[in-house]
């Protein structure tokens, strides 16, 4: 299940991006995924939930944005 | 509330990988190829009958086989005296750079001319992760049905050339050769398709003649 292996990705980079003392809890991580990586959207959201994470992203949900026939995987944001 | 703009690529660590991958093996002028299929396609019956032609043409290479949780495939090529290392992946399918970087330790690179990872059974996964190699090969099967080019479009897209394999069951199975081949093409206009049995050795010198191509043309690229 490579989704897991994505999320843990994601994970790594966003608990840098989170060492900010300005943000105090993140509500809402944006991710742009491309149609052709064959994601379930569903099985990312579900996976985030449980990935071992920093305290700031505890109760923070993952929006999947499915871009039509692109190859990205980019974190454009956080809402906090 | 307030928004902060990241805009990173997730994969970025292991993209960072493979590059010093490539970029290390460009400096030895080795060629790697990764090879890609469903379960049951054919790669480890490609390298068991590849694997002593490539040793008679002299050439000097390692396979990197990955694998969930067996060593079965490379215990297959072990009793033909084929240089192997095993990669298994626990509950990934695919085999990332990080693997292929630790693998890659396990082996003397000065000398080699050809590295060929033969990647976790899976048309879906292993596309996404860029291993450091030169090109990707995905290797089709008769049995499979021809649908599959269309079916799983960023495999075909990504590699340069597609094997055909089991032409020898053409005749038991639905297999329309013309629509996989025009698929193919429709997805990656580019491609080379090269068909072949590994069960007769039909077709076989093709792919023996692609990788031959492939490792001269690195030989002369300019570090």
């Amino acid at each position: 299940m490579h989704e897991m292996k994505l999320i843990e990705s994601m994970v790594s980079i966003l608990n840098k991006e989170v060492d900010d003392v300005s943000i105090h809890e993140v509500k809402e991580v944006h991710l742009e995924v491309g149609e052709l990586r064959y994601i379930v959207p569903e099985i990312m959201e579900n996976c985030f939930k449980h990935v071992p994470k920093s305290i700031k992203l505890k109760n923070a949900k993952l929006k999947v944005m499915v871009v039509p026939g692109g190859k990205e995987f980019t974190i454009k944001g956080i809402e906090y | 509330m307030a928004f902060k703009v990241i805009k990173e690529n997730i994969l970025k660590d292991n993209d960072k990988t493979a590059s010093k991958i490539r970029s290390s093996l460009k400096e030895k002028k080795v060629f790697m190829m990764n090879m890609i299929s469903s379960p049951g396609a054919g790669k480890t019956s490609l390298l068991e009958k590849a694997g002593p032609l490539l040793k008679k043409e002299g050439i000097s290479f390692t396979i990197l086989t990955g694998d969930c949780f067996t060593s079965r495939d490379a215990e297959r090529m072990d009793a033909l005296s084929l240089p192997v290392v095993q990669i298994n992946t626990g509950n990934a399918c695919h085999i990332d750079a990080g693997l292929v970087r630790a693998a890659l330790s396990n082996v003397e690179i000065d000398g080699l001319d050809l590295v060929i990872v033969e990647n976790v059974g899976n048309l879906v996964c292993p596309a996404e992760f860029d291993i450091g190699e030169d090109e990707k090969v995905a290797l089709l099967s008769t049995a499979e049905g021809h649908d599959k080019p269309e079916k799983y479009p960023l495999l075909i897209q990504e590699s340069e050339v597609a094997l055909i394999n089991k032409t020898d069951l053409l005749e038991h199975v639905d297999f329309d050769m013309r629509y996989a081949e025009k698929s193919l093409c429709t997805v990656n206009p580019g491609i080379k398709i090269i068909r072949m049995s590994c069960k007769t050795g039909e077709g076989i010198d093709n792919f023996i003649e692609w990788v031959k191509d492939k490792i001269k043309t690195k030989k002369e690229q300019k570090v």
